[in-house]
């Protein structure tokens, strides 16, 4: 029964950890346009 | 602060609580006199299930919203709702069996609770399909909108049907299913715990949300 | 109102004549049927079940894929004619174009269990006789409810990639209430139970048959307009 609680920890931190690579990813971005950058936008 | 770090601090917030309702419903709270420990999946399944039904129904409005309005906004948010409903779906139907192989002796079983969440499992895997089968983003936010909204009144339909095929099957002797009337420090703890899973939900979707919209974005600026 | 029915109709019958002509497709279907029946009476152990608790279920296994099959033969008849693209083009409102749709599939679903019942009181030899007329009322409800929704999403997934795989993926879970109601409801009929306990399942299911019409209905435009 404690196996289901381990169970829910692990998909939502692997989710949130999903959530926090993906983003991640995008901000670094490939191939952006120079003089345009999206992390002036978003801070 | 920018959508996406509002967000992963929503989440950071739920993920601290979340640990906190665990020391709470493990350690402090008392066992349910008539079946034990396996009661306490409780304070996990049911707020899980909970919030994967509401996302869907979520996803149904924002649809209708949608196609009156066309804000492009709402369809992120829809987008972001099945997401996280997918993954909730996830939670419930995962810790089900683990906690229902020792009661019941069999790895799944056609409960309630599980069968609906399971027909909403496949609801939300043909949302998320047919949103990757299209690839003009007008046309795939109506059309997700169209399946969204008949998703959304599916689901009325599935407790119903659900309850009655149930009730054909012969009953789980040590459990009932289905929210027994608590004691106030275990309604408390399933009130925290719900708590949690609803901030979870709110950071998960305000983080996807954040994700869509980037990805429009970048689209656009490459385009 | 009379206008939308009369525009229903003749989208529905041009649908049906081209069925019709050919025979071919609903030839198939009614042999799937009764391939379908056979295979479910040699398959199961006579002497272990009686044929009397399995019946329902088999009449609605084979009944659901004999919906399935409908709506997939009208897909492809699109996706080969591009027929939904022609009916586009001319004035006609978009609800009339989804009735007459459905009633063209109606029909088609109909006449496949109009042959496939009388196949399956032979093979199984249930007493069909004294709860016909309620038994056709379950199967007209449900089948109503498979093919309601399942139009309006045909219509959906023509414009999507992998649409053969598409319509059955996403209509599976609307499929199960109404197939749930069905064998519950034909099980109690065939039991010979009172009417009275079969009404509340005959209720429900036409409630998602009205809900989901009404849903469909005002939905489709969004499906095939710009």
């Amino acid at each position: 029964m404690v196996a289901a609680y381990i169970v829910t920890a692990v998909i939502l931190l692997a989710y949130a950890f999903s959530l926090y690579r993906r983003i991640g990813k995008d901000e670094r971005g490939p191939g952006r346009v120079p003089g345009v950058s999206s992390d002036e936008r978003s801070r | 602060m920018s959508l996406a770090q509002k967000g992963r601090w929503i989440t950071l917030v739920g993920l601290v609580l979340l640990a906190a309702v665990y020391v709470r419903a493990l350690a402090f709270t008392p066992l349910e006199r008539s079946q034990g420990p396996a009661q306490k999946i409780y304070y996990l399944h049911v707020p899980a299930a909970i919030w994967t039904e509401t996302a869907m129904i979520l996803i149904g409005l924002a649809g209708i919203f949608y196609l009156f309005l066309r804000d492009p906004r709402l369809d992120r948010f829809a987008e972001a709702s099945a997401e996280v409903g997918t993954v909730f779906a996830t939670i419930v139907l995962t810790t089900g069996p683990i906690w229902g192989k020792p009661i019941w002796g069999t790895w799944w079983t056609w409960d309630a609770r599980l069968t609906s969440t399971l027909l909403l499992f496949f609801l939300y895997l043909g949302y998320l399909l047919l949103r990757g089968a299209v690839a003009d983003p007008g046309l795939r936010a109506r059309y997700a909108a169209v399946l969204g909204i008949c998703g959304m009144c599916l689901v009325p339909f599935i407790h119903l049907s659900v309850f009655l095929f149930r009730t054909l099957h012969p009953q789980p002797i040590i459990l009932k299913p289905g929210k027994p009337s608590l004691p106030d420090s275990m309604l408390v703890t399933w009130l925290l715990s719900f708590g949690v899973f609803t901030l979870l939900y709110v950071g998960f979707v305000v983080q996807r949300y954040a994700l869509a919209q980037r990805r429009e974005e970048q689209g656009e600026i490459r385009a | 109102m009379a206008e939308l029915l009369a525009q229903a109709w003749t989208v529905a019958r041009k649908d049906l004549v081209l069925e019709f002509r050919t025979r071919t497709a609903l030839l198939s279907a009614v042999v799937f049927t009764a391939l379908v029946l056979a295979v479910f009476e040699f398959g199961r152990d006579p002497t272990a079940v009686s044929a009397l608790d399995l019946a329902p279920s088999i009449l609605w296994v084979t009944f659901t894929f004999a919906a399935m099959l409908a709506l997939n033969r009208a897909f492809q008849l699109e996706l080969e004619h591009g027929t939904l693209e022609g009916l586009l083009v001319a004035p006609l409102h978009r609800v009339s174009l989804y009735w007459g749709k459905l009633l063209a599939n109606l029909v088609f679903v109909g006449v496949v269990e109009a042959i496939g019942l009388p196949l399956f009181v032979l093979f199984f030899d249930v007493p069909v006789g004294p709860v016909l007329l309620p038994l056709v009322g379950v199967i007209a409800l449900a089948t109503a409810g498979f093919v309601t929704v399942g139009t309006l999403f045909s219509a959906m997934v023509i414009r999507t990639r992998f649409a053969e795989l598409m319509l059955p993926v996403l209509l599976l879970p609307f499929l199960i209430p109404p197939l749930v109601l069905a064998v519950l409801a034909t099980a109690r009929l065939l039991a010979a139970r009172p009417l009275s306990e079969s009404a509340g399942y005959l209720r429900l299911l036409a409630a998602y048959d009205i809900v989901f019409l009404v849903v469909a209905s005002l939905l489709f435009r969004h499906t095939v307009d710009q």
